[in-house]
């Protein structure tokens, strides 16, 4: 057996909790049930006992699974075992979130028996693995987040970590909620009820099942490799680079067959997945000066294998989106009658007050490259303090408040100067952005010359 | 045993090592001394592959530890500065947990757990949980832990930190012997006066650097002068002349009734030496090389490399 899952079930399972979560939850629905009556009331109060327990609870202890080592001091202990990663992540994700499995399948068993008990036991081969997969897509996306803060090196607090995992379940949420029915809504790609994917009608239920299995999958994949590089297995960006693929992919299939998904479009869409994975990959990694150093010095050397094991995984993120918003630039120059059957999306690349695809795509680039700039500026300081949150904080305001007080003020010559490509004058367009950069980097080297003078020299290596 | 070669490892701002190079013997037991902010924890850790060194490797025999580190663990054992126990775990139970950790065949495991609970004296503990040893047990059942695997190496961060001298000293017992059934130890410590009891050789460590790495007890075949101490049981004025006029003999300083000299010519001459002055008819009460302690070459060398 697993020895991190034999550890955790040891930890979790003493008698006296194996007897207390059915005795607690039999008499919370045997009361329900004899006050109302009502086997739908007890079976409702099942189903959102399940989803507290395992999204709520279950995310708690998937992410604790891995503080509570680190705050113990048995981490390293861990790390020095023979345990492979393979095992140790999902010996974590099932051992640590053990007893809430077996609360949340005690109240799972419930809300079914109520289901068969008032005739409707069909909906539960839809619901029931929904239910599941989710609450384990939730716990395994805690765990990697929590794998991911370890990583850049950051304190594994309790408190922060539940703040930070429910704004990031929340975000989820939101993104599942919001951008797939906007999406399906907003361009007749489907209905509600019904959503073609590649052309195949899935029922709304059936293709979130398939979604939730397809991202689960990638979350395992995720919490895999940040266990293995945490064990000091070395990492390549491969599977990065894999997910990036797949979740363009995954989105193209929104798009419907026929004239109206031109390559322009296709390649528009990949963009627009593209350049948010790009961020989430220069904040998702430590961006510590030695890092970069070593990066460097490795590459000097030639010594590609260990240059590659320090790659951060925005490189290959920025070299995706980048080529994407060339190739989108220069498609969009021979189709544009095709583009205008969607106005919604490829007005801001050929729209009147918008530049030229070109300039459009290099403003692009070349805000990628400022605000990866700033990130690493405020990481590269002597004793940086909640840098990346800082670096979030000044690019809300550069995008947000400085461009809409901007345009709020009818500055629209200055727009070019916080907003990709917007403006009519493709030479400013191009040009805002790019003393941009070259501050940036003029400020760059500079604290990356201060860092590297306080190291000594050295002759070997 | 483990070859250490050019490792390099640096904090933003602060070089913690700087090209440290050294070479363990097996079965051993090294002091790992220096000042606060040395680089000994950081040392360790590389060692055992826990932080990878931006440039250098870590051999152990003819495994590189940052290429091959889960392989390289089953060879090695490591106990952190701030170690953990699982509190709600019996005795058993942990030990238990590391045997499987640490891939310890089931057929051998039963007596994994029985021998390493036997040999830091925690055997009659086994259904006690973790939580509610004292200090120094749960500092043994770490150790035990740590080297439930038969590693190789062992290497401890601060071990007896926390411990009362009782504790110290039975510690000072079992890594005597860990030692004398094969195992290679890396001890850091500051407290030299216990590294004195166990360790064989001593390794410096200052910014990050290497300043020495010898072995403490001195060949007793060796030529070169040593220190010597001479007690007489009662005042001789003959004893200053006397020793002057023998060959290896240098340095003399006469005190009353304690003499010290230099004497070169290893142990035969010793010898010669005692039986010449026995014959003579002086009093001689002791007669021995000075051991510098651990503690005084350790102050020794710092001031040396201060003053450098």
């Amino acid at each position: 057996m697993n020895p991190e899952l034999l550890r955790n079930l040891w930890l979790q399972f003493s008698p006296q909790r194996i007897i207390a979560a059915p005795l607690i939850l039999g008499a919370v629905f045997a009361l329900i049930a004899s006050a109302t009556d009502s086997w739908e009331l007890v079976g409702r109060v099942a189903n959102v006992g399940f989803v507290v327990i395992a999204y709520l609870w279950g995310t708690r202890r998937a992410v604790n699974a891995l503080a509570d080592e680190i705050t113990a001091g048995t981490w390293d202990g861990q790390r020095m075992s023979s345990i492979a990663p393979w095992s140790m992540a999902w010996g974590k994700l099932i051992g640590g979130t053990a007893y809430v499995w077996f609360c949340a399948l005690l109240c799972l068993a419930t809300y079914a028996a109520a289901e068969v008990g008032i005739g409707r036991p069909s909906e539960l081969f839809v619901s029931l693995p929904m239910e599941i997969v989710g609450a384990l897509l939730a716990q395994a996306v805690a765990l990697s987040f929590a794998l991911m803060l370890v990583g850049k090196g950051r304190r594994l607090s309790r408190r922060s970590v539940a703040a930070q995992g429910t704004a990031l379940l929340i975000g989820m949420f939101g993104i599942a909620a919001v951008w797939l029915p906007s999406i399906t809504e907003h361009f007749g790609f489907g209905a509600a009820h019904a959503i073609t994917w590649f052309g195949i009608e899935f029922s709304a239920d059936g293709f979130t099942l398939l979604t939730q299995v397809l991202f689960l999958c990638w979350a395992i994949a995720g919490v895999y490799r940040l266990m293995a590089g945490d064990l000091q297995v070395r990492q390549k960006p491969w599977v990065w680079l894999s997910f990036s693929l797949f979740l363009i992919v995954y989105y193209q299939g929104f798009l419907l067959p026929g004239p109206g998904a031109g390559l322009s479009l296709r390649f528009f869409l990949a963009l627009l997945v593209a350049t948010p994975l790009y961020y989430l990959a220069v904040f998702a990694q430590s961006n510590d000066i030695i890092r970069y150093r070593w990066l460097f010095h490795h590459l000097r050397r030639g010594t590609l294998r260990n240059a590659l094991a320090l790659l951060p995984l925005w490189v290959p993120s920025f070299a995706l989106a980048a080529g994407l918003a060339v190739v989108v630039a220069v498609l969009t120059q021979g189709e544009v009658r095709t583009l205008t059957a969607h106005e919604a999306v490829p007005r801001m690349l050929i729209g009147e007050t918008w530049s030229g695809g070109v300039a459009t795509a290099i403003a692009l680039i070349l805000f990628m490259l400022r605000d990866l700039g700033i990130v690493l500026l405020l990481n590269f300081g002597k004793r940086p303090k909640a840098p990346d949150l800082a670096a979030v904080l000044y690019l809300i305001v550069l995008y947000g408040v400085c461009g809409g007080l901007v345009a709020a003020a009818g500055a629209g010559a200055l727009l070019p100067l916080f907003v990709p490509g917007a403006g009519s004058n493709a030479v400013a367009v191009v040009l805002a952005p790019l003393v941009q950069v070259a501050l940036v980097a003029f400020l760059l080297r500079r604290r990356w010359a201060a860092q590297t003078r306080a190291l000594q020299p050295h002759a070997a290596a | 045993m483990i070859n250490v070669e050019h490792l390099i490892f640096d904090y933003p701002g602060h070089r913690a090592l700087d090209d440290v190079s050294f070479a363990i013997a097996p079965q051993t037991i090294t002091a790992l001394v220096g000042p606060n902010g040395a680089g000994k924890t950081t040392l360790l850790r590389c060692l055992v592959a826990l932080d990878r060194p931006g440039a250098g490797r870590v051999m152990l025999e003819e495994i590189d530890v940052h290429e091959a580190p889960r392989e390289a663990h089953k060879r090695m054992a490591f106990l952190p500065d701030f170690f953990g126990v699982y509190d709600d775990l019996t005795v058993r139970q942990c030990l238990g947990y590391r045997a499987r950790a640490h891939d310890v065949p089931r057929e051998r495991r039963r007596a994994a757990v029985e021998r390493a609970a036997e040999r830091l004296g925690i055997a009659d503990r086994m259904k006690d949980y973790a939580g509610t040893l004292s200090r120094g047990l749960k500092q043994r059942l770490a150790i035990a832990q740590a080297i439930i695997h038969e590693p190789r190496v062992a290497l401890l961060d601060e071990p007896a930190a926390g411990l009362d001298p009782e504790a110290r000293y039975s510690l000072a017992a079992v890594f005597r012997e860990l030692r004398a059934d094969g195992m290679t130890l890396i001890v850091s410590s500051h407290i030299l006066a216990e590294l004195e009891d166990y360790s064989t050789h001593l390794l410096a460590i200052r910014d990050g650097r290497i300043v020495d790495l010898r072995a403490l007890q001195q060949p007793e075949t060796g030529e070169a002068a040593v220190a010597m101490q001479l007690r007489l049981a009662t005042a001789d004025p003959r004893i200053g002349a006397l020793l002057g006029t023998i060959a290896g003999v240098s340095d003399v300083a006469v005190d009353t009734l304690l003499v010290h000299f230099s004497l070169a010519g290893g142990v035969q001459v010793q010898h010669a030496l005692l039986k010449r002055l026995i014959d003579e008819g002086l009093p001689v009460a002791e007669f021995a090389p000075v051991q510098s302690s651990l503690q005084d070459s350790y102050l020794a060398l710092m001031r040396k490399q201060a003053a450098s």
